[in-house]
Formats: C-alpha cells, structure tokens, sequence
C-alpha cells in the first residue's frame, strides 16, 4: 500500500467521522476532503468533472436540481396544503383515521419528491389539523417522516440514495418501480398497523375537536389555480417521461431540467422564488462526496474491496443480499445514507459485474437497508432532523429517543419484511 | 442619546399575564412595555410585535398557503390560553431576556441606538443607568424606535420635514 493510498483513506475517513459526529457543514467538510484529495493527487480536474466513474455523477447533480426546481414552483400553489386538510376532513376528523391518510399520502408524496421537501410540505399542515383535533402532534410528525423513508424507497427519484443506485447501476425509472414499488405498498400497510400500535394513546375522538377541522376551508389554500393546472401537466409529463425514459434513451436527469425548464417557462414567477428551494448545500455536497469517493476508485482502492468482497460472496448471492440489507439499514441508522450509498455503489457495481443477474437483486437490497434504515433513530435520515427542527420551533420537543424508540421498532419489522421479500422474490 | 428626554412606557413583572400586557400595547398604542425585576431594574422589552409573535403560530408563519387556511377562530381559541399565561411562561425565564434586551449607554449616538434595535429586532432599547451597581435602583429609561428616527433624521438635517 502506497503512502499515497494511506492518505487518501486516512481523509476520507476522516471525512466519515467528521459527516458522522455532525460538527461542521457537511458540504464544507466534503470539500475539504476533495480538495485534499486533489492535493495528495487521488484525483484531478479531468478525472473529477469529466469521469462517470470515478468523478461527480452529474446525472444524480441534475436531477435533484431540476426535482428541487420543479417542487419549488408547485409548492406556491398550495396544493400540498390542500391535499392534507381536504383528507382530514373526509375523514370527518377521526384522528387515526387522519393519521392514515397524512402517512398515505406522505408516502406517496415522497415517491416522487425528495423526502426533506415533503416533510417540509406536509409538517406545518400537520401541526394546524393536529392543533384543530388537540391530538398530539409528536406521534402524526413522526408517523409522517417514517413514511416518507418508506414511500421514498419506491421509486428512482423517491430517496437520494435511489438516484445514486440508479445512476452507478444503470438502473431505470421503471425498474425500481417494478423491483421497489410492490415491497414498498406492502411495508406502508404494515406501518400503517404499526402506527396503530405505537401511537394508540394519540387517537382520542372528540366530536367537538372534529368539529374545529371540518369547519377550515381547504380551498382557501390554493393560492394559485392556473399555476396549479399548469404544474399538474408538467408534473405528469415530467413522470410520464421517467416511465419512457429507458425506452427513450434519456437519462433520468435530463427529463427532470427539460420539466423544470418548462414550468419555470410557464409559471412566469420570478427566478430567485424558485431558485430558494433548492437546496444548493445538498448539492455541493454530493457533488464533493463523488470526488472523495472517486478518488479512493482511481486509487484502485474500491477495486480491490470489491475483489474481496467477490471472493467473500462467491456464489451466495441471498445471504450476501440479505446481509447487505441488514447491514445497510444498521449503518444508515447511525450514518447519512448519502454518503454511505455513494461509498458502497461502486462495491455493489464489482459484485453485480462479477455475479451478472443473480447478483442484480443486491442493488435492490442496498437500497431497501439504506433507505428504511433512515427510519431507525433521529438522525438516521436528513428528513428526521428537519421534522425535529420543524417540531422543536412550534414549541413541540421530540427527544432523541422519543424518536428512537419508535424507530428501532419500525426499522426493525421493515427491514426484517424486506429480507425474506428479496430471498423469496429472487433466490427461491 | 444624550440631551434627549427618556421615553415613558408602562412597567410590568414577569408574572403579569399576557391578557394585561395586550390590553396595555393594544388600547393605548404603545410600541411595548418594560418587565422589571424584583428590584425594578429593567429585564426585558415586550413589543406589540412579539406578542403578534405568539397570536400567530409558526407554521402559519412558515406557510403562505396556510395563512390562508388559518381563521380567527384558530387565533381567538389559542389567546384564551395564552392570554391567561404570564409573561415569564410565554417568553422564558429572565436570564434569557437579560442577553436579548437593547441596552445603550446613557451617551449612545442615535445610529448607535438603531444598530442595537435593528440587531435585536425591537422597537424599544432600555438606557443603562448611570448608578453604580449595588446603588438604588432608578426608574427604567427608554428609547422607542420613533425617537430614534427623529434622532437619525435630525442628524442628517432632514427633520423636521420642510414645509410643502
């Protein structure tokens, strides 16, 4: 091992455990980390902007951008709004019975958004009908984030990880529908149930309570509708596109700037107002994770892991698979699956190129760890912290372990489904 | 602002009810009122802009669409609570408001005085007093943001307006 290569892994760990114990700007310690990287010369200027590989995958870049774009001009419709208070109402303000319709549609809501923006969609509306209720708002905020980690793992653009799979494994729109989608239904059900359990106190029905929610007037929350019948044809362009995208030959990301480019055509708002929701941070620091990560696949570094871990699976392709699910959903209870899922894609990619389609379903299985695995503790996910952060300035505190305790249960049944979903589904 | 007289604003504790401290900010006008402690000495500031602060709630705050949604009725149900909590439980102890209150020197310029409110996002500075500590406590004096502004302008040979 060259001194070199002890350097470039002594800064990215260092990197690691500075992401980890969430003491600086994450997107200011991947940049340093990269430009050391430069500097101890893991990687250069042509290898980190030009290189699929080993550099910044500017597809993953793009397509949240171009996503973020698009939610920052429907969210000035109000329809999210709408959406939320319109079920509490048809659910004539039956607490668990609202709590179903937030969690579904949080859940189906964060299938096609980033997970963070539909906790910030879906947060403020919450605490308003649980205030009209008097139900706690603690168990419906929680409730709502899990399922976003849940719906999230349904689709390409549902979670950050999903996107970065799909990038480094070729994969599409529709296959993570096909492979995805059906254990993600599945586990939202069984969520569904478990809220049932865990937050039984919450769901105390008061007919004068009730009354407070029916009388709120949804339709006063869209605040623009023709925006909203604009955005609404965009929106279904934009996933009409995703769906053909493999049959186009069009990568994720250049569908997701051609509708953001569209609505922001045809919204006619001005730039900066759309521009606010993006969360440049975000992207600057998937931006640096790429280089830290593709200077440890120049140095060869990830190669040889992934020679090991070849040698390490053999054949096993259903307990490796199996283990990377469980292994995937502790680890991401504790780290960001961000970076976590851009270190591990190019090992999976070794053993999905050695293993050929019976090593296919190990992406699947990184995916279902990383992104449930979000679910297990406070921090495990970025959507958790910001709904803490959201909670905490309405004057509502939610512990760490408050948060945890409901958490490590719902990890620990979602991902122990999707162990038997993927050994029964693809190594029986 | 030194030569300028002092401004007169009601004084309260921090176990005054909210309902009180409206009734005072809402009836006569006033830009806020002064919480004093046990010895008199000034603590903090309540402005009409903080107690608007807590009749309209954050997420409303944070969501366009919401305010919208959000009708007197959520307003008049959340003060019956609130107005009948003092001071002391809506905003936090003393210690906190001892870091967040404007203090100025009894010689602050008049941008001194603006610097300070603008950087504490009120409209009410409290003037240190000249007494040693430990010496009797004096009333609280007051700048308002309105004197300020005469002060500012005045400075700039802008006040008063001319005639038109």
């Amino acid at each position: 091992m060259t001194l070199q290569v002890v350097l470039a892994i002594a800064v990215f760990v260092g990197a690691y455990v500075c992401i980890v114990v969430d003491r600086f700007p994450r997107a200011a310690v991947v940049l340093v980390a990269a430009a050391l990287m430069v500097l101890i010369g893991a990687t250069g200027g042509e290898t980190m902007f030009y290189s699929g590989e080993t550099g910044i995958d500017w597809n993953v870049v793009f397509l949240l951008l171009g996503m973020m774009i698009i939610v920052g001009i429907v969210r000035h419709t109000g329809v999210f709004e709408f959406l939320a208070i319109w079920a509490a109402k048809l659910m004539r303000g039956r607490p668990f019975r609202v709590m179903v319709m937030l969690v579904v549609i949080t859940a189906v809501l964060s299938a096609f958004l980033d997970n963070v923006t539909t906790v910030l969609l879906i947060a403020p509306v919450t605490l308003l009908v649980c205030e009209r209720l008097g139900a706690p708002p603690t168990a419906f905020l929680i409730a709502e984030v899990m399922a976003s980690n849940i719906g999230g793992t349904a689709t390409l653009i549902g979670d950050p990880p999903n996107i970065i799979i799909a990038s480094r494994g070729g994969l599409s729109f529709n296959d993570f529908l096909v492979h995805l989608a059906p254990i993600s239904v599945g586990l939202l059900i069984v969520f569904v149930v478990l809220c049932r359990l865990m937050f039984r106190s919450a769901f105390v029905f008061h007919p004068e309570r009730a009354a407070r929610v029916m009388a709120l007037d949804e339709r006063a929350a869209i605040t623009d509708s023709r925006l909203l019948v604009k955005s609404g044809v965009v929106v279904g362009l934009v996933i009409a596109g995703f769906l053909v995208q493999s049959l186009l030959h069009v990568e994720p990301s250049v569908v997701a700037l051609l509708g953001a480019g569209l609505l922001a055509l045809l919204s006619r708002l001005e730039p900066r107002e759309y521009f606010r929701e993006v969360e440049w941070e975000t992207l600057v620091f998937f931006a640096g994770l790429f280089v830290m990560v593709g200077a440890l696949v120049n140095l060869g570094v990830i190669d040889a892991l992934g020679t090991a871990a070849v040698d390490l699976v053999g054949d096993d392709y259903g307990p490796a698979a199996a283990g990377l699910a469980v292994g995937s959903g502790a680890l991401s209870a504790v780290v960001d699956n961000i970076p976590f899922v851009t270190t591990m894609s190019p090992l999976v990619g070794d053993l999905v190129a050695a293993g050929g389609a019976a090593a296919r379903p190990l992406w699947w299985a990184l995916a279902l760890g990383a992104d449930l695995g979000g679910n297990a503790t406070a921090i495990g996910a970025s959507a958790n912290v910001v709904m803490i952060g959201i909670a905490m300035r309405n004057g509502v505190h939610i512990s760490f372990w408050t948060f945890t305790k409901y958490g490590l249960v719902t990890t620990a049944v979602t991902v122990g489904l999707s162990v038997p979903y993927i050994l029964l589904r693809y190594y029986s | 602002m030194p030569g300028e007289p002092a401004d007169q604003l009601p004084v309260v504790t921090a176990r005054t009810p909210l309902r009180d401290v409206a009734l005072l900010l809402v009836r006569d006008g006033l830009p806020g009122v002064v919480v004093t402690d046990a010895d008199g000495g000034p603590v903090a500031v309540v402005t009409a802009l903080d107690l608007l602060g807590r009749l309209v709630p954050e997420f409303v705050r944070e969501d366009p669409a919401l305010a919208r949604v959000y009708d007197a009725v959520g307003s008049a149900e959340s003060w019956r609570e609130l107005g009948a909590r003092t001071i002391a439980e809506i905003f936090g102890d003393g210690d906190d408001w001892h870091r967040a209150i404007a203090a100025v020197d009894d010689d602050a310029t008049a941008i001194e005085v603006a610097a300070e409110m603008l950087n504490h996002h009120t409209s009410v500075a409290v003037v240190r007093p000249a007494t040693a500590p430990g010496g009797p406590a004096a009333a609280p004096r007051l700048v308002t943001v309105q004197t300020v502004i005469r002060g500012v302008l005045t400075a700039k040979g802008e006040w008063p307006p001319p005639a038109t």
